[in-house]
């Protein structure tokens, strides 16, 4: 509540106040995961991505991952879902 | 960008590691702040590429997940010393290479005019090189304020002026007054006075006063408007002299004479295809010819073509290679009849007229009249014309009131 009011006051966004995961889809090539907690699965098909209070999984043809830090990773490829569980 | 620079000057390597807990060793990498990028699965393993100093670091993670580790591909300035450490003739020379192209960024290597009209750039570049900045100067000589003082002194026609300095090119952009009428201020008193002899068209005083009407004949250096304004009291007696920056405009009427001829008979230029070539290099005021195609024409046109060599757009080198190519033609008399004669020469003189008018000049009457004799077509006469006459001058002291005048205001 906390933190949501504070976000509010700030006008800041969530990912920022409260470490939510946010997802970014460019089309079907590219997917940026940011504030995730780990790598769980790497497949070119399949890679899930462990996230703030879910699973994200990603699939779609020759998957690549372009960078991953800390704090982000950036996926691309031919996306075909993405799924949260 | 910039982060691709920083690998490259750092160094990074492409490796592919197989085997054990993959999605393990990646997260550890991360946890570890190692920066990883350009991730692909490949032949079972996974290939991605790392900095140099971050590789050194991962040897304990493959311990740890029980992968092992093959470099595939070394990239950076790191990997490119080591390869060509022995090679010390190379290195003094890249190294002789960089010296040399940074010295060489510190002058001035080339000269650009931009937005020339009635001033021909040729001649322009050609004067500054010639006056002020020769090829070669060093950057840091030039005063691009004084240059552009310089340069609007020499050239009247100049209404407003920029130079730069862009890479090893010193770059001049002007523009052309389109008038020729127009005086310019400096604030300073002044007379204005006739440029030549002409009888007086019309005259507008926006400062001064006005010595002569309009039908007055004036001789080249007679005061038009005097800049000595006589400050009167009452009784018309004078008060104080008040001497001011003349200004206004005057147009004279005036006779051009012209005359222009050519023969009837003359020659026409037919080509004939056949072309060679010449090239040469110049460094700095060297030139180097180069092997080039030996044939000789009886009669040839020369198309020159200058190629300055660059890196990027504007850093110049003293390096310029010229192409010259030697075009063929045969020559073919041929001869006007008097119609066609009388026609061209037309149209010479409609070019010349047009020329003037681009100048602001009125043409009040045309006597030219053309003439064919003896194989010749002239073309002559008189064009009366009315053009701006007036140009600053010093203040003629002559004009002013005379002293015993002033004391009588007392």
């Amino acid at each position: 509540m906390a933190d949501r009011s504070l976000s509010e006051f700030l006008r800041m966004p969530e990912e920022v106040t409260k470490g939510n995961t946010l997802i970014t889809v460019f089309e079907r090539s590219t997917v940026t995961i940011d504030n995730y907690k780990g790598l769980l699965l790497y497949d070119p098909c399949e890679i899930i991505v462990k996230a703030n209070r879910c699973h994200v999984k990603v699939c779609g043809v020759n998957l690549n991952i372009d960078y991953f830090t800390k704090n982000d990773i950036q996926i691309s490829g031919s996306i075909n879902k993405i799924e949260w569980s | 960008m910039l982060l691709k620079l920083y690998l490259f000057l750092t160094g990074y390597v492409t490796v592919m590691v197989k085997g054990g807990n993959i999605e393990r060793f990646l997260n550890l990498c991360v946890n570890k702040s190692l920066y990883i990028r350009e991730l692909k699965m490949k032949d079972g393993g996974i290939v991605f590429s790392i900095p140099v100093r971050d590789f050194r670091k991962i040897k304990i993670l493959l311990q740890k997940t029980k992968s092992k580790v093959h470099i595939l591909e070394r990239h950076g300035v790191p990997f490119f010393i080591h390869r060509y450490r022995h090679r010390k003739t190379f290195v003094v020379s890249a190294i002789l290479a960089c010296t040399l192209v940074y010295l060489s960024t510190l002058y001035i290597w080339d000269i650009n005019v931009t937005g020339a009209d009635q001033y021909t750039a040729q001649q322009m570049i050609r004067d500054i090189k010639e006056k002020y900045l020769a090829l070669g100067t060093k950057k840091k000589d030039v005063d691009c304020f004084e240059m552009e003082k310089k340069l609007r002194k020499d050239y009247d026609k100049i209404g407003w002026i920029s130079c730069d300095i862009k890479g090893t090119q010193f770059n001049v952009i002007i523009t052309e007054t389109v008038s020729t009428d127009k005086i310019e201020k400096t604030g300073e008193p002044c007379d204005i006075i006739a440029i030549r002899d002409c009888t007086v068209g019309e005259i507008i005083t926006r400062s001064g006063i006005p010595v002569v009407k309009s039908g007055d004949t004036v001789k080249k250096g007679d005061t038009l408007i005097s800049g000595i304004v006589p400050i009167m009291g009452d009784y018309e007696a004078l008060m104080d002299i008040s001497y001011v920056e003349s200004d206004g405009d005057i147009y004279g009427i005036t006779t051009l004479p012209y005359e222009d001829s050519f023969p009837l008979h003359t020659y026409d230029k037919i080509y004939t295809g056949k072309e060679t070539k010449k090239y040469s290099l110049y460094v700095m005021d060297a030139c180097l010819r180069l092997p080039s195609g030996k044939k000789r024409y009886e009669n040839y046109d020369t198309v020159t073509e200058e190629r300055k060599l660059k890196l990027g757009r504007t850093f110049y080198l003293p390096v310029i290679f010229e192409a010259k190519v030697l075009k063929e033609y045969k020559v073919t008399p041929k001869t006007f009849s008097d119609a066609e004669a009388e026609k061209l020469a037309e149209k010479r003189l409609n070019a010349y007229i047009d020329t003037l008018k681009e100048k602001k000049v009125e043409i009040l009457e045309n006597n030219v009249t053309i003439e064919i004799r003896d194989g010749t077509c002239t073309a002559s006469g008189t064009l009366t014309v009315s053009e701006p006459v007036g140009i600053r001058g010093p203040i003629d002291q002559s004009l002013a009131p005379k002293e015993e005048n002033a004391g009588n205001t007392e």
